[in-house]
């Protein structure tokens, strides 16, 4: 059977090459790019350098386009050290370098300006103004950037009709949650080999199963589904995406692309894809990214104070007696008969004339001013934190 | 003569925890406004709040700077040229950022210093180097650079750098967690932490790794940062900025640790030395506030094994905030709003703004109103004795008997 190759009607899609034997079917999935992760300077990275330079020879051979991924996060130690690898690594080999750490972006623009930069906005970079700065900043040497996951259809819409360069978008594979230098896992697991995984669970959230990974440049934690938009890749393609990303690195790549292989090529339902991916997915923040809607909730917003004739805050409430107030607003003094009103946690809102007004000594005063405790006339159903203001 | 030592920071979470930082010896202060910072659940400050808290530190010879750090979608980023514009018109002394599109957004419409905050993660020279491009004038450096590196990037840079010194501590790369915008719903870049890196959780070995092991684990959770016993190094290494975390934090805490770490610079400045007999009970005062198990995290060499905090959440504390002062009545008592319980009878503690706490037994307990109380409750306005030095705002405390 002859399969069609997709044209046009999809992104160009990449994906990470960890073994030479990956070439030629990713190849005949009809992927234009790898993504090749050297050991030192990469976050999965298995490869040594000599391996390194030699898939990327072979990658370039066979017709794909090799990316040398360099996407660790970096202390100034760390740096120098991948300065001086750096200088061993050919990188005239790769179309471009692939890098997060806004302190390789700056040694690459100005150690390396004409070797092209595909520049990971994953993390944050959800303001047009945040890519804008990247754009003006790196000019002619920014080949693409890799947008984040959390942004929604119709703000990823806005920026791909903006977006001057290549752009990319993780189109399958594992989410990334949780990145630390730290080594979390190898105290209570010792394994000889470099790379230790776990899945991990708490009672404390539903989900289960996190995968979880250590090695050289510290801990990764996963979230337990997948990301795919796979069928919205058209749909992507129409609003200016360049590049889809399948991460397949979790998963046992070869025997995957035997089966989703005549997919890929095809782009004909590429959303079946996803039936074969090991993990179960999600379309994350595709549709809508409302992570900011809880936060209404975070406090009681009935104790905020609003600005406008505040006076202060109840500290006491004597039955029969008196509301002792401290006044918190240094624009607004309290006077005998004032009209006041009373704003208590619960919500309630209650007044009450201001007919005495007392110093701390419990003597009669005609005004309080700001940083005072001032007495006056007890009202029913206060508490301490009610909020008190002047009635207009 | 008097030696250099560097700025001291300390947490605001509210307008009273502003003026308790301060008047417990904090050079400046870090500050929310309602929106923009990553502290939803704080009380933050409102406008007239900031105004009059710029104008009390500044009274006092304090700064004011303010959390800009959220990572802000496109429509977080309409309100925000007005509300820096409201910044600079009182003055706030710099604001702190961690989105290039807020730093290019408070470029646009003010003159308002620009520190970069420790959730953008720079960590090197070159980091630092774009940052001064894109106009940030400090650095608040990622909690995994020693002083060594910190040094060298100031050195390397001409930027002011910031370092933590105490509290709270992130395990991931700060801006790189978003553990709770997909598990919790709540955008952690944004205000919403949920803290899942405290819980506990079960790790099990995957069956084809050749890890067959299971175990409950607080894997991910990080022992609290405390740097009093580097403070000699941070100013041999010039770090211009002490910086303290915690704007969720108790009063307590934040007099405390303000307290405790000014008094301690305070010392260096005079002598030039830190050989002081109150080396131990600095050290001690910060036990009292409430704390995970210390550590000294990245600043001296990289966190290992021992930098986790393995055990379930509890807040280890010796002493309890029982009340704060609100107004002192001149030669007759102190006026104290009660935040915890405390007994006629009991042994207290007042902190002063410098010098020794002020220990003294409750006589009797009474309002105002003249009502005696054996026991007070938090809602309380108590009458306490008044002792030379007390000053409105000064912390009481007492003992937890364990």
């Amino acid at each position: 059977m002859i399969i069609k190759e997709a044209k046009n009607t999809l992104p160009s899609m990449n994906t990470y090459l960890e073994s030479e034997d990956q070439i030629l079917p990713f190849k005949k999935a009809g992927f234009k790019e790898v993504i090749l992760e050297p050991r030192e300077l990469s976050r999965m990275g298995r490869l040594k350098l000599d391996e390194l330079i030699r898939l990327a020879r072979i990658a370039v051979k066979s017709g794909l386009s090799p990316i040398l991924s360099w996407d660790i996060l970096m202390t100034e130690n760390i740096f120098q050290k991948v300065e001086l690898y750096l200088k061993d690594v050919p990188l005239e080999i790769f179309s471009a370098i692939r890098v997060q750490d806004p302190g390789a972006v700056e040694f690459l623009k100005s150690k390396y300006p004409d070797i092209p930069i595909h520049l990971i906005l994953e993390t944050g970079h959800h303001n047009f103004e945040s890519i804008s700065g990247w754009i003006g900043h790196l000019g002619v040497q920014l080949k693409r950037i890799v947008l984040s996951l959390e942004l929604p259809k119709k703000t990823l819409q806005l920026f791909l009709s903006k977006i001057p360069c290549e752009t990319e978008l993780l189109g399958l594979g594992r989410i990334l949650l949780f990145y630390t230098p730290r080594n979390l896992l190898s105290p209570s697991f010792s394994l000889k080999e470099e790379f230790i995984e776990v899945t991990g669970a708490s009672s404390e959230t539903p989900h289960k199963d996190f995968p979880i990974i250590e090695n050289r440049h510290g801990t990764f934690m996963y979230h337990p589904k997948g990301h795919n938009l796979l069928e919205h890749a058209s749909e992507l393609k129409g609003m200016g995406l360049n590049f889809l990303r399948f991460d397949l690195r979790g998963e046992e790549c070869i025997p995957l692309l035997e089966k989703v292989g005549p997919i890929l090529r095809s782009g004909i339902n590429l959303s079946n894809v996803k039936d074969y991916f090991s993990q179960k997915c999600i379309q994350g923040f595709f549709k809508a990214n409302k992570s900011d809607v809880l936060f209404k909730k975070l406090k009681n917003h009935r104790i905020q104070r609003k600005d406008e004739n505040y006076l202060g805050e109840v500290v006491e409430v004597v039955k029969k007696n008196y509301v002792a107030v401290l006044l918190k607003n240094p624009k607004e003094n309290v006077s005998l008969n004032d009209e006041l009103e009373f704003k208590t946690p619960e919500g309630k809102v209650k007044t009450q004339k201001a007919y005495f007004l007392r110093n701390a000594l419990l003597e009669d005063v005609e005004m309080g001013t700001h940083g005072e405790v001032v007495f006056v006339p007890h009202i029913s159903a206060l508490s301490v934190r009610t909020a008190v203001y002047k009635k207009s | 003569m008097s030696h250099w030592v560097p700025e001291l920071l300390s947490p605001a979470g509210s307008l009273e925890k502003l003026k308790v930082s301060i008047s417990y010896g904090a050079d400046a202060v870090y500050c929310g406004g309602q929106k923009f910072g990553l502290r939803s659940a704080a009380d933050n400050l409102t406008y007239q709040e900031l105004e009059e808290g710029v104008s009390f530190a500044h009274e006092n010879n304090a700064k004011v700077f303010v959390v800009l750090n959220s990572f802000l979608h496109d429509q977080d980023l309409d309100e925000l040229p007005a509300f820096v514009s409201f910044l600079e018109e009182i003055s706030v002394d710099a604001v702190i950022v961690s989105d290039l599109g807020v730093v290019r957004t408070v470029r646009n419409v003010s003159n308002i210093p620009i520190h970069l905050s420790t959730q953008a993660s720079c960590l090197n020279i070159q980091s630092a180097r774009f940052w001064k491009k894109m106009g940030v004038q400090r650095i608040v450096l990622g909690r995994e650079v020693s002083l060594e590196e910190a040094s060298l990037i100031k050195k390397e840079t001409g930027l002011e750098v910031e370092l933590f010194i105490h509290g709270s501590m992130c395990m991931a790369y700060s801006g790189n967690c978003v553990i709770s915008n997909y598990t919790s719903g709540r955008d952690s870049n944004r205000g919403g932490c949920a803290h899942s890196c405290r819980f506990e959780y079960t790790l099990e070995g995957k069956e084809n790794s050749g890890v067959k092991k299971e175990l409950k684990s607080f894997f991910m959770s990080s022992k609290d940062l405390k740097g009093i016993s580097v403070l000699p190094d941070f100013i041999r290494y010039g770090i211009d900025s002490l910086k303290i975390e915690g704007r969720m934090k108790s009063h307590l805490y934040a007099g405390t640790t303000s307290k405790v770490y000014s008094e301690a610079l305070s010392y260096f400045s005079k002598n030039g030395h830190f050989l002081s007999e109150d080396l131990y009970s600095w050290k001690e005062e910060l036990n009292k506030v409430t704390h995970r198990e210390y550590h000294e995290g990245n600043l001296v060499e990289k966190a290992g094994v021992d930098s986790i905090y393995s055990e379930r959440e509890t807040e280890e504390k010796e002493f309890v905030i029982v009340g704060l002062v609100l107004q002192v009545i001149h030669e007759n008592f102190m006026l104290v709003e009660v935040r915890s319980s405390f007994s006629s009878g009991e042994e207290l503690e007042i902190l002063p703004f410098e010098g020794e706490p002020i220990t003294f037994k409750t006589e009797s307990l009474e309002n105002v109103a003249g009502e005696k109380f054996e026991k007070t409750k938090p809602g309380l306005l108590v009458k306490l004795p008044l002792f030379e030095g007390v000053k409105k705002w000064n912390i009481i405390r007492k003992r937890i008997e364990q």
